[in-house]
């Protein structure tokens, strides 16, 4: 059997939420690499969106630290304005859409702006940068974070990034036009939400980790999908690409 | 026919001899990428106080530097981090914590919104995004309002406009017409909300070449240019130059030792050393060295 590591699923997961065809705002990080590993797999007509501009049919050919690598420029089908690709979101031209979160709640909302931990001078934290237009405007929401007991809380803070506020229908309540969380990828599962009430649901743990452990690291009494899958894990393509674009791991060590 | 025209060079101190203590700014690029840096120095070296710094939408260490030397007053902008550098830029952290520094809390979105709004002339721009959130609680700017076309719900961004926009670009002719390599990020929204632009190239071409290809003019009219080749380090220059890793991980300790030890020292020398002592941007190229300048390919 392969071996694998728990960041080679997670670029994988997010691969695998990328149908072909659509049209992806990429994000940060992570995102960078499952947008790379989606269009050489099953997805190579999707489009690209970088927030700084680029916007890419056709995958740059290195492994990208960041949007606005030169690899990310080089062979772009269009460098736009900022706003031009802001305004594609706006206008609901954008299929899917990844972010990070320092913090998520029950309801998929996120906070990367300043977090209020119990008792203790707030932390300040970097703040949305696009986010909060991903999270408004995009069809579907993935969100890619670290699944630690302080990261899932019952309620954030602060909302930078609108999940489905306090669930049911919240989003269309506020006047937000569309979308939500549809994914949140972890490195020990994925949860996605209830159609009805919009609380997040735990419905897949990655191979070896337990239920119990998924549980353990969620801030609260979080829900187990009556139909709980293990995550299928990376495939030989899969990885060999992943490891073709990212031979020193960076990504994924 | 042309016919002849007074040439917009100045040189970098004269740019930010123009900045004055309070003024509202704006720094182009993103994150680490294209960052007027010659000009951005020479303002610490002066010891400008109390800006009101507009961006980028995504800032970096540019900004963490000005926050740093205490320039700084309030800042416009949605993220202030370095990517895989550091997460959080350190100094900025700081300051918003002690309150040292007021934050305009923003998405993207709405950063654009606000650039927009002045420069099309207007009180404001409508934006979707951001409705529910913590923003509009937190920024009393901001207002919900029902869009009185189809009676939903939109925020409104008030215009931000920025008193001098400060760009980094590849090349410009010497009458202010500009063309960027890459994206040009937020440059050209900086630049049609402002009141001045000040562009800083890596190199000066003829207003032939510019008229050559007009579709790559990203930015007509700038009031000012300035020739710093080298001039975006330690940040990335598309078509010339990556970032310096080393130079950016060796700030970034500097400000982490005050940030999470409280230690001082090591920023201070690097203030001291990169900074204040170089008088010009030359002798700044100096102390980095030719090796290191020439090793930053961007292949």
């Amino acid at each position: 059997m392969t071996t694998y590591t728990l960041r080679e699923l997670m670029v994988v997961a997010a691969a695998r939420q990328i149908a072909d065809e659509q049209v992806v705002f990429v994000g940060m990080r992570l995102p960078l690499l499952g947008f790379l590993l989606a269009k050489r797999t099953h997805a190579p007509r999707a489009i690209g969106l970088y927030e700084n501009g680029v916007i890419r049919e056709i995958p740059s050919a290195e492994m990208l630290y960041t949007m606005s690598d030169p690899p990310n420029i080089y062979r772009a089908t269009s460098c736009a304005d900022m706003l031009t690709v802001m305004g594609l979101l706006q206008q609901g031209r954008v299929d899917v859409g990844f972010i990070g979160g320092a913090e998520i709640d029950r309801f998929g909302n996120l906070n990367t702006t300043v977090v209020h931990a119990d008792g203790r001078r707030p932390i300040r934290l970097p703040g949305s940068g696009g986010a909060c237009d991903i999270a408004s405007l995009a069809h579907r929401l993935i969100a890619i974070m670290a699944h630690e007991k302080r990261r899932f809380r019952e309620r954030v803070s602060y909302v930078t990034s609108p999940g489905y506020g306090e669930g049911g229908d919240w989003r269309s309540a506020v006047g937000l036009p569309r979308g939500g969380p549809s994914v949140v990828i972890t490195d020990k599962a994925i949860l996605e939400f209830d159609p009805v009430t919009k609380e997040a649901v735990l419905s897949s743990v990655h191979p070896g980790i337990g239920v119990d452990d998924v549980l353990a690291h969620t801030g609260w009494p979080l829900r187990v999908a009556d139909d709980l899958t293990e995550t299928l894990p990376p495939t030989e393509e899969e990885l060999r690409i992943i490891r073709d674009l990212d031979p020193q791991g960076f990504w994924t060590r | 026919m042309i016919p002849e025209r007074k040439s917009l060079i100045i040189d970098e101190r004269q740019a930010a001899a123009m900045i004055r203590d309070g003024m509202t700014i704006a720094i182009g690029g993103f994150i680490n990428s294209s960052h007027p840096m010659a000009i951005v120095r020479q303002i610490i070296r002066r010891g400008v106080k109390d800006l009101t710094v507009v961006g980028p939408a995504s800032g970096g260490l540019d900004l963490d530097l000005l926050i740093g030397a205490g320039c700084v007053k309030k800042l416009v902008t949605a993220y202030m981090g370095g990517e895989h550098y550091c997460p959080i830029a350190p100094l900025f952290r700081v300051a918003a914590e002690r309150g040292e520094i007021d934050v305009w809390e923003c998405d993207e979105g709405m950063f654009y919104c606000a650039l927009r709004a002045a420069a099309q002339g207007l009180p404001f721009t409508p934006w979707k995004a951001g409705i529910g959130t913590s923003f509009p609680q937190v920024n009393p700017d901001l207002k919900v309002f029902t869009d009185p076309i189809n009676g939903e719900p939109l925020l409104a961004v008030p215009a931000i406009k920025p008193e001098i926009a400060l760009i980094y670009a590849a090349h410009a002719d010497p009458y202010g017409n500009v063309q960027h390599i890459g994206t040009g990020f937020g440059d050209r929204a900086m630049w049609r909300a402002a009141g001045k632009t000040i562009v800083q190239v890596e190199k000066i071409i003829p207003n032939e070449e510019v008229r050559k290809n007009p579709l790559a003019t990203s930015i007509y009219g700038a009031d000012a240019i300035v020739r710093a080749p080298y001039g975006s380090h330690p940040f990335a220059a598309p078509g010339y130059y990556i970032e310096d890793e080393e130079h950016i991980r060796e700030y970034v300790a500097a400000a982490n030792a005050y940030a999470k030890k409280g230690d001082r020292r090591p920023f201070e020398a690097y203030l001291h050393k990169y900074i204040m002592e170089p008088e010009t941007h030359a002798d700044y190229l100096e102390v980095i060295g030719i090796k290191r300048l020439i090793s930053l390919h961007e292949y």
